[in-house]
């Protein structure tokens, strides 16, 4: 087992346009879950409906950027609907009501009764090619090797995950003025205790509905970057798994925290990618013998990241950037 | 204006010289119990107002109807801010406010805590996760950075700066400026009453309403937050508070309101309410 090699892909996978897509996708989901305490299980929805607002109005001759323009509004349209079905409701209605959202809409995309707009189950191809031609950078290969193992990526590569990260980092330091401003404050009281903010004046449900909004139109960015790196939609990728993704990305770097998604997403990755590398070359060199088939590989690694999880809630609840004070006197 | 109660009877529904508040007809039923069935019921501006009863008597409830927590079956209540209300400066509902009344019948009970009624919980509500100064600074009044489109903009900081001092003033008033960067979580029960109402102070309401705010704590704190609240209505803040301790409302209050089964069977002077008959059969007896 070559060690060093898996390690060095491991890395290139750590930043590239996947890890960079659901950081931008967690920064959403720490502002609705971390900040605001509302357990959104149907954030994929957000993406879903970024990415496929931009490849139907392409698709349909649109130019893309205003595909990226529908893409959001319907982000935000989606966090304002989740508001208002559920948010004079108790919390735990959310969280259903986000879940089913969800697959809802992944269903509706693929039925026969939206091909003509979503291609139903084949999905929408080739959307992001204007994308491609404002890529500033010259043709080529850039990167760099360790001990001879290459961490490379194309001019094309580099355009979309630049652009990625710099949003990501750009939703980072929104993120960040927001939760130090009074709106902040407001919208942690109200995660704290709804009845106490409502008593001191605070229209609590505003705040939430415009903490979902906000983290609705950044997941949906997120989306919209895994759609252009793909050039690729289609329905079953919107499975529920990718929410669970990224909820493991904002607990790992600890709810609330400020840069935990973008640092837990890079780290997530690189498990992920390590972890894959390791049990395929296990697989290869017999390890396992009649144990495991290659194709369990990929089940063998979602089964050790969830250990990897639990062992995080039991060792470090407060993840990476958290704080361990909040963790003990949460719910006191 | 606690002292023209002196020349007012009390019965039930008595009218008050000055009322900040008046309720007319509230009534909540859930289900076939009927909880709250208050007829007329006033409260005088600037004095200390206590509000008794025997367990499930609706003190609570009708508190929750008050506040806009619960909303009522049928009734109505108005509130008079007035100029003297607790230092209010007219907000953006001051347009309401010179009309002198303003009615409160089925609003939210956020607006209802904007034109001045603030109450606080009897199961503390303090913000774990907020530190302690945070707690009483979410409770400033026209905060322009609380509003999104304005979160981002650089005014509210100068605000903010403000209402820290001030918000740091009420915390020393109530013996917690040591602790104003500890999360609330981090505070004991007593300290946590404090908290909440130092952050009721900070909202500057012109009608307090405190849910049992002596409940659970030590005699020497007791005494602490009894000598805070005859501070209040000095300050422009009419208080009314639910209290089971006869002793209690006896020391502090101007005025005593019992409550059974929903009803005001009996208002007055503290040393009249608990010689009344009526009251001594429906609560006092009871205890014994």
């Amino acid at each position: 087992m070559d060690w060093l090699e898996i390690t060095v892909d491991s890395l290139r996978g750590s930043v590239s346009l996947v890890a960079a897509a659901y950081a931008l996708s967690s920064i959403g989901l720490n502002l609705q879950f971390g900040s605001a305490g509302l357990l959104n299980f149907g954030h994929v929805a957000s993406m879903l409906v970024g990415a496929y607002g931009m490849a139907i109005v392409v698709d349909l001759g649109g130019p893309l950027l205003l595909g990226v323009l529908v893409g959001v509004a319907a982000a935000a349209l989606l966090g304002w609907l989740w508001g208002i079905t559920t948010l004079r409701l108790r919390a735990d209605y959310l969280t259903v009501v986000t879940l089913s959202f969800g697959e809802i809409l992944r269903f509706l995309i693929r039925s026969n009764w939206a091909n003509p707009f979503t291609k139903s189950v084949y999905g929408i191809q080739r959307f992001a090619d204007e994308f491609y031609d404002w890529n500033p950078i010259p043709d080529g290969d850039y990167g760099f090797e360790i001990a001879s193992n290459p961490i490379r990526f194309s001019e094309r590569q580099l355009w979309v995950m630049s652009v990625c990260w710099g949003l990501a980092i750009l939703a980072t330091l929104l993120f960040r003025s927001l939760m130090r401003s009074p709106w902040g404050r407001t919208v942690k009281a109200v995660r704290e205790d709804e009845d106490a903010a409502r008593s001191l004046g605070k229209n609590v449900y505003l705040y939430k509905q415009q903490a979902l909004i906000i983290g609705s139109v950044i997941g949906a960015l997120g989306g919209i970057l895994l759609g252009i790196e793909t050039q690729n939609v289609y329905p079953d990728f919107y499975i529920p798994l990718v929410t669970i993704n990224a909820f493991a990305i904002v607990i790992l770097g600890g709810a609330g925290s400020v840069w935990g998604p973008m640092a837990a997403s890079i780290i997530y990755w690189f498990l992920f990618e390590w972890l894959d590398g390791v049990i395929n070359s296990a697989m290869t060199e017999g390890y396992f013998g009649l144990l495991f088939e290659p194709a369990d590989s990929g089940r063998i690694r979602t089964v050790l990241l969830g250990i990897g999880l639990v062992c995080l809630m039991v060792f470090r609840p407060q993840g990476l950037f958290g704080r361990r004070r909040e963790v003990i006197l949460g719910g006191t | 204006m606690a002292e023209a109660l002196k020349s007012v009877p009390g019965r039930p529904g008595v009218a008050k010289p000055s009322p900040i508040l008046v309720v007319e007809g509230v009534r909540r039923a859930f289900g076939g119990l009927v909880a709250v069935d208050v007829e007329h019921l006033e409260i005088q501006r600037s004095s200390v107002t206590a509000l008794i009863g025997p367990n499930g008597s609706g003190k609570t409830t009708l508190f929750n109807l008050l506040c806009g927590f619960d909303s009522v079956d049928e009734g109505e209540w108005r509130i008079f801010p007035g100029s003297r209300g607790g230092g209010v400066q007219p907000g953006p509902e001051a347009e309401e406010s010179k009309l002198g009344e303003v009615r409160l019948t089925g609003r939210q009970s956020y607006e209802i805590a904007r034109l001045g009624m603030v109450r606080t919980f009897q199961l503390t509500k303090s913000l774990s996760l907020l530190s302690v100064l945070d707690n009483v600074l979410l409770a400033a009044k026209d905060q322009v950075g609380e509003r999104l489109s304005r979160s981002l903009g650089r005014r509210w900081r100068e605000i903010d700066e403000r209402n820290r001092s001030a918000a740091m003033e009420i915390l020393e008033r109530f013996g917690l400026a040591h602790m104003s960067d500890e999360y609330a979580g981090a505070l004991s029960g007593g300290q946590r009453k404090l908290l909440e109402l130092a952050r009721a102070v900070m909202a500057r309401p012109s009608l307090l309403l405190l849910d049992e705010p002596l409940a659970g704590v030590n005699p020497a704190l007791v005494e602490s937050i009894l000598e805070h609240l005859l501070k209040f209505p000095a300050e422009g803040m009419t208080v009314l508070f639910v209290e089971h301790s006869m002793d209690m409302v006896m020391s502090i209050s101007d005025w005593v309101v019992c409550l059974e089964e929903g009803s005001v069977i009996a208002e007055g002077p503290p040393e009249v309410v608990a010689s009344d008959p009526l009251v001594v059969d429906a609560y006092l007896g009871r205890e014994e």
